[in-house]
């Protein structure tokens, strides 16, 4: 009766409120968004023989977000906005355009990049920007684009220039285990550390200038803090028996980790600056593998107190522990999504171990991986891609795997066993280009 | 004294009412809605106050909601788009032939068709960014003329995303001419020359 009364009210108010139809649209089509990246003409008397067209393109295609039109595709090749005929694009049913033109800089080695980036449906210029970087370096320099392109079409920030660190081993008996960063599709890997005894677990730092890791370089596992543009070293105050898992917290002020004290593990926090480890979690059971929330309040572990290992979260200021997963009876190595609402981890079922995803709120649990034997997932800052350590024909190999679990692939690594892959957070791309000062990029308006 | 309490506690309870319906506590959006689809296609707000408020519209309005569903499309969430895309062509078919057979149709089933017609020639054109989250919402208001053709478009309520808010503007430049819109020019003034276009993602 009071829903009638309400009904009639309402009808009766909303027609003083509203007095235009409107009309709901709740979903559009899934259709990848239409790009054609025009090759950038060269102003320079020896033009690289890399196309900076073609790796932004993949770029862009890695995730499937976008379709990049090929070059053989155009109808026409525009050097600047003036020469766009809006018809040939809109006729190729292409969404937005890039055109650019490349100069020689102030430095010998500086190339200037110029470029629009264009709506063609409502046949506008949206952005213009102008990025430089080393001729040697065309690679980063792309990446730095297809970032800038990313971000204005698409909302979110690009992953194009983020960085991947995991750790490499050798292919012998005796083989070398290597620390390493790469660019996320796999190429340009350089090593930062290697050693004869296993490396563990790499985590980046939320500033991303600093890799902490697990060495046993010393005949037990110790944990290892090293800057990454000197080069230098700082081990962390060892204890007795397993140092493991370290994960820096959001502010970078401390490292959460495992350590068992001769005992069964529990998590620790470690002050950097202090050098000193304060227990957080006591428990007979094993607890393991902490992840800060991106508000650093929680703290999120694996624990086997039930029985079987599950993921649990605590409350760091107030050491309240919650139970966070109830399905199967395997659940690990969860890592906040960058929003803070969901996390990934490892989840078994019918003998086989997946990536899944599950809503922090709700609780509705998500398996993203149809492989096997899927483990330790890490996820991208923007948080759209996880990538995570598989095997495939009996090798340990990484994988990815878009959020939504559409689009797969597989890095291409060198060779040897991969594993234990930790992604950088959003660098600038100066922070980490070899020719430093080199690379830079600004939006013009 | 007495009295004084009941009118008290009678008006007090019809205000909590009025409020709760406003807040949209008992859901009535759900009861109000023409089409019994999930998801939910097209809402309508009529524009002629008196029209609605007359008893025998309200019954007219009643017969409505109780009728099956006028279109009865299933959601749409397959991953192939051209799954999608012909699913929605096939909609739009079915719209367009009950049109054809319009003499039995009341004011209200003409609305309801045409405005659906709009919203697929709409999705069909819309590429939500991978930025979009549930709850956002941009709001459009269109003008056409006549024939259909769109004269002006505005943005008259952003999400607080702006590459939410150009995907919205952008499937609408791209549909350039509204098809199938042929209505009385009476039907047109009143609902259709200038209205407004939600964009609501619900996944």
């Amino acid at each position: 009766m009071i829903n009638r009364i309400c009904l009639i009210l309402l009808i009766f108010f909303s027609s003083f409120l509203i007095a235009q139809l409107r009309i709901e649209i709740t979903e559009g089509i899934t259709d990848p968004i239409r790009i054609a990246i025009v090759p950038i003409s060269w102003n320079l008397q020896d033009p690289p023989r890399e196309y900076l067209n073609q790796i932004i393109s993949s770029d862009l295609e890695s995730f499937g977000e976008f379709e990049a039109l090929s070059t053989k595709e155009m109808l026409s090749l525009p050097k600047n906005e003036k020469e766009i005929l809006y018809r040939d694009w809109k006729l190729l049913k292409v969404d937005y355009l890039v055109v650019g033109s490349a100069s020689q800089g102030e430095m010998p080695e500086e190339v200037i990049v110029n470029f629009s980036i264009v709506n063609v449906t409502r046949e506008k210029v949206i952005q213009r920007s102008i990025s430089s970087g080393s001729i040697s370096y065309l690679n980063s320099l792309a990446h730095v684009i297809s970032d800038r392109i990313y971000k204005e079409i698409n909302g979110l920030p690009g992953i194009f220039s983020t960085k991947i660190s995991y750790i490499n081993k050798e292919n012998s008996t005796r083989g070398k285990y290597f620390l390493k960063v790469a660019d996320i599709d796999g190429r340009n890997d350089s090593v930062l550390f290697s050693s004869v005894e296993p490396l563990m677990s790499p985590d980046w730092s939320s500033d991303g200038r600093s890799l902490a890791y697990v060495s046993f370089e010393e005949g037990t596992s110790r944990i290892f803090i090293q800057e990454l543009y000197t080069g230098k070293r700082k081990a962390l105050k060892s204890e007795k028996g397993i140092n493991s898992s370290p994960n820096w917290s959001p502010t970078d002020k401390y490292l959460s980790a495992v350590l068992s004290k001769g005992d069964n593990p529990d998590i620790y926090l470690y002050e950097v600056k202090k050098n000193t480890w304060k227990q957080l979690t006591d428990h007979i059971g094993i607890d393991t593998e902490p992840d800060w929330s991106p508000d650093g309040r929680k703290i999120i572990f694996t624990s086997n107190r039930s029985g079987s290992p599950q993921i649990y979260e605590i409350t760091v200021s107030s050491r309240k522990i919650r139970r966070k997963t109830f399905e199967g009876t395997y659940n690990a190595r969860a890592r906040y999504t960058p929003d803070g609402r969901s996390f990934i981890f490892v989840h078994r079922r019918e003998g086989l171990f997946h990536i899944a995803v599950q809503n922090l709120r709700t609780g509705k649990l998500r398996i993203l991986t149809d492989t096997q034997l899927d483990e330790s997932p890490t996820i991208s800052p923007n948080g759209k891609v996880i990538i995570y350590a598989t095997k495939k024909d009996e090798k340990n190999i990484l994988a990815g795997i878009s959020i939504d679990g559409k689009t797969r692939f597989v890095l291409p690594t060198s060779s040897g066993e991969v594993s234990g892959p930790s992604w950088s957070p959003l660098l600038k791309a100066f922070d980490w280009s070899p020719l430093q000062r080199l690379i830079n990029s600004r939006r013009l308006f | 004294m007495q009295n004084y309490y009941a009118g008290l506690s009678i008006s007090v309870i019809l205000h909590m009412g009025l409020v709760l319906a406003f807040a949209n506590f008992f859901q009535i959006e759900s009861l109000y809605s023409l089409n019994k689809v999930d998801p939910m296609p097209a809402y309508l707000v009529f524009e002629r106050p008196q029209s609605i408020t007359k008893k025998n519209n309200l019954k007219k309005i009643k017969k409505v909601i109780n009728r099956e569903p006028i279109i009865t499309s299933p959601p749409i969430q397959a991953a192939d788009t051209k799954i999608e895309i012909e699913t929605i062509e096939i909609e739009k078919n079915l719209l367009m032939e009950q049109i054809m057979k319009r003499e039995s149709l009341s004011s209200v089933e003409e609305i309801s068709i045409f405005s659906n017609l709009i919203r697929q020639q709409v999705m069909i054109n819309w590429k939500q960014p991978s930025s979009t989250i549930k709850g956002m919402t941009s709001e459009l208001t269109i003008m056409l003329v006549p024939t259909g053709e769109i004269v002006g478009i505005r943005l008259t309520k952003s999400s607080g995303n702006e590459a939410f808010d150009n995907s919205a503007l952008d499937a609408v430049e791209k549909v350039i001419k509204f098809e199938g819109l042929n209505m009385s020019r009476k039907l047109f003034d009143a609902h259709f020359r200038n209205f407004t276009l939600v964009f609501n993602p619900k996944n």
